[in-house]
């Protein structure tokens, strides 16, 4: 077995680099500064380049194949170069280095496992060939549920053998090997206005309407089947002297198995008002499908575990309720996921990870895409 | 007398009739004149149109600064000879509920003999009226006690800083006529509702909804769990209710939400049932039941209600028959609308409310106002303030 080496300090130092660059969702020109950067290193290292142009407010989504392979069904690697953190935010989480850890906006989820894929797919494009052929698929808008990306990872995953996604790792090194359904659901009640001090049995209270249905919601909750419930925003009424007209809410849900999806998501839709003169009315759906751990993947994880094993890693695998890319894949093409390094606090102003995770899971995935066939 | 006026009522009756045109144009100049209640540059420009009106009348003026909101403004017509030396009060805001850039969006405009613009009947009308009652009275004089004319600028955000002036003025007053607009159809107000206006906020813990749903606690479910009980304390027979008019929380769709809020309207009619009530939103909005979720509660603002006592009622019966002498016929009814009218009433001050040229719509773009009901208001009025001789209020 020949291992690159990698150099823990001059990764860092060039995820120093992309870190910096904020690419929050919702500015596509950030986010397709971070691909330039993105598309210049793998232009460098002599991969074949695809740009995707942005649309509806989302940035550009890059592709990096491997010049071997074409046509060939191959390895893809999945991943996404967006973030949640807005514009600014590194004034409050600047990258700075504590000992073992760094942190920095995007560092975890997953600027980190995307940096680490670069550097295992250009040891074989600066060297040597894989078995198989590699695409990278960096999307742009991950976060805000992949709305512009999502037939694009279908695409490229249903040509693909198989797909390694570079979301982070779980508690303490593991990787992904079943994923929630993510539903998402937006609800709009309508009652009827009045003024609450002189003609208050005149109003039919949306407010009101919605507490019962968020209430509802929550006892779908069901720590059994692991189907959770996030009425995650709410809004609703004008003035406090107003009996409010209208409310809102956006829901989240998350569904370990499809027959739960199919069971549940109806229910949703069809929320009923409790009070005449008030209407409920409910959009949206299976936003990510459920990624349940087949045998092909139980395979694929078997394989990776033991690849693990000769670096020195006893690799667990875990499955979580948030939803990534791999739900896409996950159901036709064997996935595997959390394949990017270890940290935490993703999404707060903690987010970080450990120094020490760089190079043995880039190693992990240098190992994977020079034995899978 | 003739037609059961005195001369003296006579002439200012008559001299009222002849100033309609000079009060649209003084309304016109309010309307057009922005004073949302939290623009005191606005209000205080409101205030001296009115002041220069009062000065050209030869009205003494007297003003309470205020830091924050417009200024309190006072416009004295002494009477250095009566023995009840306590005033009569012709009260009224200025302030309107509309933003900043309305007037000049929707100017001061009639039509079909109705005027339209932000504020035109609450209150501008009923403070335009107020102006040219005082003006007569210090014309013509037939005012038994001195007449004041309190102009306030903060009535539609609950009087933060008007209500110590208010409550202040109604302790010294002989009667407070208050301005806001009659409803049409001829019909004033014979009492009204208290208000206590306050905001629950409710803290959770942000958590992804999906990979960390249980170290979550949902704010918004605990916020869904207290507004049903809020408005179960609502008790129309009472005529007590609960209404939570706003509410909003959380961060995105995939997080827990670590934070919600709601505003909370509560009216009542007796003064005795507020305290149980506000003790009971305070007991609901403190006590959270979703392990972890804490929460806040916060007065925001409050009225008083108008009682219907007996001194109201004979101030009504005098108001009544004074309109019938300007010529129109009024009813009183209750609303559980608030305003001013409560804190002076709570003071035991004898107090009138909603004797303002007729108007509807009030806060929206279709407020109006019936000119034509300009001048006999203003009579009314004139004839109430100049009737209202010793012994004609029962004893409070």
């Amino acid at each position: 077995m020949s291992l690159p080496s990698f150099d823990v300090q001059s990764m860092l130092e060039g995820l120093r680099r992309w870190v910096e660059i904020e690419s929050p969702t919702d500015v596509p020109e950030a986010v397709n500064r971070m691909m330039d950067a993105a598309e210049a290193a793998y232009g460098e290292a002599g991969a074949r380049l695809e740009r995707v142009p942005g649309r509806d407010g989302r940035g550009d989504h890059l592709v990096a194949r491997s010049p071997w392979g074409e046509g060939e069904a191959g390895i893809l690697i999945l991943s996404h170069l967006d973030t949640v953190h807005p514009i600014g935010f590194i004034e409050r989480l600047p990258f700075r280095v504590e000992g073992d850890i760094a942190f920095g906006p995007g560092i975890c989820d997953m600027k980190g496992g995307v940096y680490i894929a670069y550097e295992a797919f250009r040891s074989f494009l600066a060297r040597r060939r894989s078995a198989l052929p590699v695409t990278h698929l960096i999307v742009s808008d991950e976060e805000t549920g992949s709305t512009t990306s999502r037939h694009l990872i279908e695409q490229e995953g249903k040509r693909a053998k198989y797909v390694l996604v570079t979301e982070a790792c779980r508690d303490g090194g593991k990787v992904v090997t079943a994923r929630k359904g993510v539903g998402q659901f937006e609800m709009h009640i309508r009652g009827i206005a009045s003024h609450s001090g002189s003609r208050p049995q005149d109003g039919r209270s949306a407010v009101r309407e919605l507490a019962h249905q968020i209430l509802e919601l929550e006892g779908l909750n069901d720590t059994k089947t692991g189907v959770s419930v996030t009425v995650g925003v709410v809004r609703g009424g004008t003035r406090p002297n107003v009996i409010p007209e209208e409310a809102h809410a956006e829901i989240d849900m998350r569904l370990p198995t499809l027959a739960l999806a199919e069971a549940l998501i109806p229910k949703v839709l069809s929320a009923k008002a409790h009070r005449d003169g008030v209407k409920v009315s409910v959009t949206g759906g299976l936003n990510r499908p459920p990624y349940e751990k087949t045998p092909k993947i139980a395979a694929l994880f078997a394989h990776a575990r033991k690849l693990a094993a000769e670096i020195g890693i006893d690799l667990q695998d875990v499955s979580t309720g948030g939803g990534s890319d791999g739900n896409f894949t996950a159901p036709f093409v064997p996935t595997l996921d959390g394949l990017g390094v270890e940290g935490q606090g993703a999404h707060t102003d903690q987010e970080q990870i450990l120094i020490s995770s760089l190079a043995p899971r880039a190693t992990l995935l240098f190992r994977l895409l020079a034995t899978l066939s | 007398m003739l037609n059961g006026l005195t001369e003296n009522e006579r002439q200012v009756k008559d001299w009222l009739a002849t100033q309609g045109d000079a009060m649209v144009e003084l309304l016109s100049a309010l309307v057009n004149t922005d004073s949302g209640s939290y623009d005191k540059q606005g209000v205080d420009a409101a205030g001296e149109v009115l002041k220069r009106y009062f000065a050209a009348q030869g009205l003494a003026l007297e003003t309470t600064p205020q830091s924050h909101y417009g200024d309190q403004i006072r416009a004295t017509l002494d009477h250095p000879t009566s023995n009840d030396r306590r005033p009569i009060v012709l009260m009224g805001h200025r302030d309107t509920v509309f933003p900043k850039g309305e007037p000049k969006r929707r100017p001061f405009r009639i039509e079909n003999g109705r005027g339209y613009g932000p504020g035109v009947c609450d209150m501008k009308a009923g403070l335009v009226m107020n102006a040219f009652v005082l003006a007569a009275l210090k014309r013509f004089g037939g005012h038994p006690g001195p007449v004041v004319a309190l102009v306030t600028s903060d009535e539609e955000i609950a009087s933060p800083s008007s209500r110590p002036v208010i409550e202040a003025q109604a302790r010294a007053a002989r009667a407070v006529f208050n301005a806001e607009p009659s409803r049409v159809g001829r019909k004033i107000t014979s009492g009204r509702k208290g208000g206590v206006f306050s905001r629950c906020e409710v803290t959770g813990k942000a958590a992804h909804s999906g990979a960390n749903f249980k170290d979550g606690v949902s704010a918004i479910e605990e916020l869904a769990r207290k507004i049903p009980q809020f408005h179960k304390l609502t008790d129309l027979a009472r005529g007590t209710t609960v209404n939570v008019g706003l509410i909003g929380g959380g961060q995105t769709v995939n997080t827990v939400a670590p934070s919600a809020w709601c505003e909370i309207d509560l009216r009542y009619v007796k003064p005795k049932d507020r305290d149980d009530a506000v003790a009971a939103i305070r007991k609901i909005a403190e006590t959270c039941s979703v392990p972890g979720a804490t929460s806040s509660f916060t007065i925001k603002g409050e009225f008083l209600p108008l009682e219907q006592t007996a001194e109201a009622k004979a101030l009504f019966d005098l108001y009544h028959a004074a309109a019938s002498d300007a010529g129109f016929s009024v009813s009183a009814e209750f609303t559980g609308g608030c305003a001013d009218s409560g804190y002076t009433a709570a003071q035991g001050c004898p107090t009138l409310c909603s004797i303002g040229p007729v108007g509807g719509k009030a806060h929206t773009p279709d407020e109006f106002l019936e000119i034509e009901t300009l001048v006999p208001c203003a009579q009314a009025l004139a004839l109430s303030v100049m009737r209202l001789k010793e012994g004609v209020l029962p004893p409070g």
